[in-house]
């Protein structure tokens, strides 16, 4: 990583005057504002979604738990640490076929998405950016899912789809700004769905599931943002 | 964060590791948002490019290689090329003045004046180096890179840019009214080999 000057450092190139007249002045008027950034990372991680990834399936799976392991690791109480590293060391002894089996509609799926939610964030952006990020994963499962006209993996994805959505719902509530922005992402999620959707294909059944809970999520949203005063941030 | 964690992030991320890409992000997007709005001046153009910046490094992460070039300096450059570009095609492009507007909170009124006239006094003098001389502040300064980061940013080299350093600063400084305080370095920040290339 680029090696951020210290304050010794920009002390000794600029002099302290200077340098603090600079520091100011990038605080200031060169910082974005938390919204801006929100914008911003929700947009670059859309696009990052809709890019292939080229990583072996198996191996995907298997890095999304690892992944979630060392994420969640630093927020968990020693309580509830035990069993995530049980489930985390199985997935990791078990290799590949763990990675398998934790695809939609596996023996595993449920317990992996038992992990995901485990290591969510407790509350805050960090819960809300966790839950869409899990959301997202659900309906790129979905769309593989239905791609490879695998029906027990598309109706595994939509239900954990749903109930994911309304408990991202029911996290973002009280925040204004929490709840737009899922709505941002769950209206992405519907265009998306609908442009899956065909006419008189088995696999579309799953997607206006899918579709009619997507749209539900929205309106659930658009009434607690009516329900919350105006000048909740 | 440390140069082995983003190597480490860089290497998930290049396997497809979204959440190790979202951790990138989060390292880089405020320097590479500072830098961005820096040249291009209006906030809502720096935002759609810092996210263009963000989006080239995705599509060119699987080509990148360390090969001892950091991983700053690489993806500055892509945000350098990106604001070039927008430039070129943008010739309305406003002044740094035009970032200076955002209000400044929880201050009273009598701060928030003098704090915007020293404010202005900074952008008038930014306004007043030469085009490479002003991209070195941000690079270093507003984007926190260091001269070698800077230099792969730019193209140019390490010395060259500790020259143009050296001689922005001193610039500023006397735009400013700022005296050489006790802490700050002299020339030998800016060797003699680097002043060459800088002046032609």
């Amino acid at each position: 990583m680029m090696r951020k000057m210290n304050d010794r450092d920009t002390t000794r190139i600029a002099g302290e005057e200077l340098e603090r007249e600079l520091r100011t002045y990038a605080s200031a008027r060169l910082s974005p504002d938390r919204f801006a950034s929100q914008r911003m990372r929700a947009a670059v991680l859309d696009q990052a979604r809709l890019l292939p990834l080229e990583v072996e399936p198996a191996r995907s799976h298997r890095l999304d738990v690892l992944a979630a392991f060392r994420l969640g690791i630093s927020r968990l109480s020693g309580r509830r640490l035990a069993p995530v590293a049980l489930v985390a060391a199985l997935a990791i002894g078990a290799g590949s076929a763990a990675g398998v089996a934790a695809s939609p509609g596996g023996p595993l799926y449920d317990a992996r998405l038992w992990l995901e939610t485990a290591l969510l964030p407790t509350n805050g952006v960090a819960r809300t950016d966790a839950q869409e990020a899990q959301l997202s994963e659900r309906i790129d499962e979905l769309t593989g899912a239905v791609g490879d006209g695998n029906t027990a993996g598309a109706d595994a994805a939509a239900n954990a789809y749903g109930q994911e959505v309304d408990a991202a719902v029911t996290s973002a509530a009280q925040s204004r700004a929490d709840l737009l922005q899922l709505r941002i992402t769950v209206a992405r999620h519907l265009a998306h769905l609908q442009s899956l959707a065909l006419p008189n294909d088995k696999a579309s059944a799953n997607l206006r599931i899918l579709i009619a809970k997507a749209q539900a999520a929205l309106a659930a949203i658009d009434a607690k943002l009516a329900a919350l005063p105006t000048s909740t941030p | 964060m440390n140069d082995e964690t983003i190597d480490r992030l860089v290497a998930q991320a290049q396997q497809g590791d979204l959440q190790a890409f979202a951790s990138i992000f989060d390292a880089y997007h405020v320097q590479v948002y500072r830098f961005v709005a820096s040249r291009v001046g209006n906030p809502s153009d720096a935002e759609d490019l810092t996210q263009l910046v963000f989006v080239k490094a995705l599509e060119a992460l699987p080509r990148f290689a360390a090969r001892g070039i950091p991983f700053g300096g690489w993806l500055f450059r892509l945000a350098r090329n990106t604001v070039i570009d927008h430039v070129r095609t943008r010739r309305e492009h406003s002044e740094l003045e035009t970032v200076s507007n955002r209000a400044t909170d929880d201050v009273g009124p009598e701060v928030i004046t003098v704090l915007r006239d020293d404010l202005n006094a900074v952008a008038i003098a930014l306004a007043e180096l030469t085009e490479d001389q002003r991209e070195v502040i941000s690079l270093r300064f507003f984007a926190g890179l260091s001269a070698r980061e800077a230099a792969e940013a730019m193209g140019r080299q390490e010395g060259t840019i500790r020259g143009l350093q050296f001689r922005a600063i001193g610039a500023l400084r006397r735009s400013l009214g700022i005296e050489l305080s006790g802490g700050a370095e002299g020339p030998d920040e800016a060797p003699a080999a680097a002043t060459s290339e800088a002046q032609a």
